[in-house]
């Protein structure tokens, strides 16, 4: 961008500012910066600006670096949910198209503080990262890179088992400072005492009702740093009879379960999964809300940049640039595209007052249920597709149809609902997972390989428990192979 | 109101670093699958334009997740129900074979994520680690020349690109130091290297390849020649300016072919391997003089040779091995016969011959790794 851009653009935020205050949108202090593509790429590689180092975001970063460099795709806007708020932009970009940008990232800003899901989420997480990044550089230094990633890449593989509820982040402190170090001290649990011959009598404590989790284990919760005395029993208690979990005794926080109970992890290491878990639930409330926060964001961005009065060129620019962004796919849903169709049509039908009350309590899922119908199914040419021999075509245009599916699709963020079975962990010391099925069976090759991965983390046998065609089947990794096994 | 900021990214590296880490991990994985990457039709026949996919089960990132190819998906655009709208990459094929008996993850068609691609580049980086020029002898004046650069020589006035940072600093502080300043690098200060044209000989050398074409060679043996012929020529390419290729065939009688020929060419008719290390000793000696070419003569064939033949191509081969920087013979055996040249040329004990057996392709890698070491382990 030259110097003269420079101006008009600072101009334009000063104004776009003003007339998204104007119109009720109520967004973080804003830091716009101007970066060439590969920072911007790596930015989005790594998924934030400040990140722990990890191939995977290297793969990614080439990825689209490369399609950047052979001109087939192109990312405009890259926002973190911070406080500040943090916008990056593309030095490469025209005038124009930082000014949508900016007026775009106006509405995610606006979401990420005002809708519901994001109340918990970390607003300095920019800092947090930072500080993590480098623990984990200081991990590598001691420990050996293979080994840091060793445990990142475990962690990773079951990165989506945490529990997002409301229910469950309402009792933990919104900012948390994982202490290396302070996690040892008073052991909090039985299994995780158990390294000598006499193991087995641990269990004992379990079997014969005492409470297995003491009060030891909140005053060396390493998390629990400045919440108040009862808020701390509570989460410990939650723990084993979680609210949220269907039945007593099941655990849906698989990560926090496994911080807090593996037999086999170091101090460090349960550092490095808190953190996959932590950077989970921060970035859960995006995977919830995909379709109404692209949404808000374009809606908002179209209105502004329609009250600029563009000049000739600019407005074709600006039309071209929106509809590339709002293309439609065949194999998947733009949440740019059916996103701002939802929010027109609630505009119409309830007026924008409406608007900003939805944008503030719901999420996709109560999004699409509440206001997806057939004019827009038919406005966004939405249809059902499915596998038919070696093919997939299309099944049905039908609006119920296809808002149950993506509700369906969205539910545990499309992820397979898992809970540890405690009592059964407790008894066997093998980490005992049970499926929760409700007709969508799993993928059998990645059971396979998935459970090594979390055999590393829990130090024995793993089971996971799921349907096979409507049979209940267990699969145990003993720490050299997988058996299998109908229940 | 927003703040708007340009920094200076441009040692922001933290993308190519990651990324860096991943190539690493790529090039772990080849090394582990060498042997059947340097095999891969998609790079010997595409003469190294065309990339290849390996396996990488170290950059596996799995999940528990749910069975694709069962579920009911959500797309847009036009069309009616029943209408196909195409095969999705990777999901659509895994499915019909099932999981085989002793398949492990990643043995079905269309699991990408298991799969990095690879460049000839990536499989010489790596294939050429611990490959070595063995009995490198200096020749004493060369048929060719290369215009060289020698820095020689250090001036106040030069090109940027050339400063000699040691000395400008030097200078600089013996000049700030005199003075009683502090430290600063002026016009002045600055010193650049400077550089003399020289001639240099070039080291050249020259590859003889020969081979069997009577019947009994087959397409299987001939892929089996031209793949290893394939990363020799790669190997000697990355360690001399200028590698010539020669291409002798043979059946009872030899002769020079063409590189395209050299490859498709099958005559009837018996074996006599004399004739064509005749023809190679007749080639070196009119055309590429011992005392400036490093000369490779290989042969690929069968063994099948006429028996009353073998003490004549024994002896010649030895003659051929005295002359060259490294002799190779390399038997294409299908099946396992006793009784033929190679066990001849055990006899010969000569250390710049190397002799081996390739049976099928996973054997080129240690072809290869026989030809291109230091010391010949006896």
């Amino acid at each position: 961008m030259k110097a003269d851009d420079l101006r008009r653009l600072e101009r334009s935020i000063q104004w776009l500012e003003e007339r998204a205050k104007n119109h009720g949108l109520d967004f973080f202090e804003m830091r716009y910066e101007i970066c060439p593509a590969d920072v911007i790429y790596a930015i989005a590689g790594f998924g934030m600006p400040t990140r722990y180092s990890h191939w995977s975001f290297g793969k990614y970063y080439h990825r689209q670096k490369l399609d950047f460099d052979l001109g087939l795709s192109r990312i405009y806007e890259l926002v973190v949910n911070n406080n500040p708020c943090y916008a990056f932009l593309l030095d490469s970009n025209t005038v124009i198209e930082n000014e949508l940008v900016v007026a775009h990232v106006l509405g995610h800003s606006d979401f990420f503080k005002n809708n519901a899901r994001f109340r918990f989420t970390n607003r300095q997480m920019v800092e947090t990262m930072a500080a993590t990044a480098e623990r984990f550089r200081r991990y590598e230094e001691r420990y050996g890179v293979a080994r840091v990633e060793e445990v990142i890449d475990a962690a990773m593989s079951i990165q989506e088992h945490v529990d997002p509820s409301w229910r469950a982040r309402r009792e933990e402190p919104v900012s948390r400072q994982v202490v290396p170090g302070l996690a040892d001290g008073a052991d909090d649990s039985a299994l995780r005492k158990t390294k000598g011959p006499y193991d087995d009598l641990w269990s004992l404590d379990t079997l014969a009702g005492a409470p297995p989790v003491a009060s030891s284990a909140a005053a060396s919760d390493p998390t629990a740093g400045g919440a108040t005395a009862p808020a701390i029993a509570q989460a410990t208690a939650g723990e084993v009879h979680p609210p949220s979990a269907g039945a007593p005794g099941l655990v849906k926080d698989v990560l926090q379960y496994i911080i807090r109970q593996s037999p086999c992890l170091e101090d460090w290491e349960r550092d490095v999964v808190s953190v996959i878990r932590e950077e989970m639930l921060y970035f859960w409330p995006q995977l919830e809300t995909k379709i109404m926060n692209e949404g808000w964001a374009s809606y908002w961005h179209t209105e502004l940049l329609r009250e600029m009065e563009l000049s000739g060129q600019d407005a074709v620019d600006f039309a071209r640039l929106t509809a590339r962004v709002t293309q439609p796919n065949r194999f998947a849903l733009n949440p740019y595209n059916v996103g701002l169709a939802i929010w027109r049509d609630i505009e119409r039908r309830y007026g924008r007052e409406m608007m900003f009350m939805v944008r503030e309590c719901d999420s996709d899922t109560s999004f699409l249920r509440n206001y997806l119908n057939q004019d827009i199914v038919e406005e966004c040419d939405l249809y059902i597709y499915e596998r038919k021999g070696e093919t997939w075509v299309i099944a049905e245009r039908d609006y119920r149809r296809i808002r149950d599916v993506l509700v369906a699709q969205r539910v545990n963020g499309g992820f397979p609902t898992l809970y540890v079975v405690d009592s059964e962990t407790r008894q066997t010391g093998c980490l005992y997972l049970l499926h929760a099925f409700e007709g969508q069976e799993l993928d059998v090759d990645y059971i396979d390989r998935t459970l090594p991965r979390v055999y590393r983390l829990w130090g024995r046998p793993v089971t996971l428990c799921t349907q096979i065609d409507g049979r209940a089947v267990e699969f145990t990794y003993d720490g050299s192979r997988v058996l299998k096994q109908a229940v | 109101m927003g703040i708007l900021t340009r920094d200076d990214w441009s040692l922001d590296r933290r993308g190519q670093r990651a990324q860096e880490r991943h190539r690493q991990k790529v090039r772990e994985a080849l090394r582990k699958n060498l042997a059947d990457a340097i095999t891969d039709e998609g790079i010997i026949v595409s003469d190294g334009r065309r990339t290849i996919r390996i396996p990488v089960h170290s950059l596996d990132q799995p999940h528990f997740i749910y069975d694709y190819r069962k579920q009911r998906h959500v797309g847009q655009g036009e069309g009616k129900p029943g209408q196909p709208i195409g095969r999705l990459p990777g999901a659509g094929d895994a499915a019909g074979g099932g999981s085989g008996a002793g398949s492990g993850a990643g043995d079905k068609p269309g699991e990408r994520a298991l799969e990095a691609e690879v460049t000839l580049e990536d499989i010489e980086e790596v294939l050429f680690e611990d490959l070595c020029l063995p009995n490198l002898r200096t020749k004493q004046q060369s048929a060719e020349v290369v215009n060289d650069v020698e820095f020689t020589d250090i001036r106040n006035k030069g090109v940027r690109a050339n400063i000699d940072r040691r000395r400008t600093l030097l200078e600089a502080l013996r000049r700030s130091r005199l003075a009683g300043r502090r430290l600063a690098i002026r016009e002045d200060d600055l010193r650049f290297k400077t550089w003399e044209d020289s001639l240099r000989p070039a080291t050249g050398a020259v590859v003889i390849a020969m081979m069997d074409v009577s019947g009994s060679m087959g397409l299987q043996e001939k892929y089996l020649a031209r793949t290893f012929f394939f990363w020799m020529e790669r190997f000697l390419r990355s360690q001399y300016q200028s590698v010539a290729i020669r291409y002798l065939v043979h059946h009872v009688e030899a002769y020079e072919t063409t590189k395209e020929q050299f490859y498709s060419i099958r005559e009837s008719g018996g074996t006599l391997c004399s004739s064509v290390f005749r023809l190679a000793l007749d080639l070196i000696q009119r055309e590429y003089p011992t005392d400036a070419w490093n000369v490779y003569p290989v042969y690929v064939g069968d063994g099948d040779n006429l028996a009353h033949d073998n003490e004549l191509a024994a002896r010649l081969m030895g003659e051929l091995a005295d002359q060259s920087a490294l002799a190779g013979y390399v038997e294409v055996q299908r099946f396992y016969h006793p009784l033929t040249l190679m066990a001849a040329l055990r006899g010969l004990n000569q250390p710049n011959l190397r002799l081996c057996t390739v049976s099928d392709r996973g054997h080129i890698l240690n072809a290869l790794r026989t030809f291109f070491r230091e010391e010949e382990a006896v």
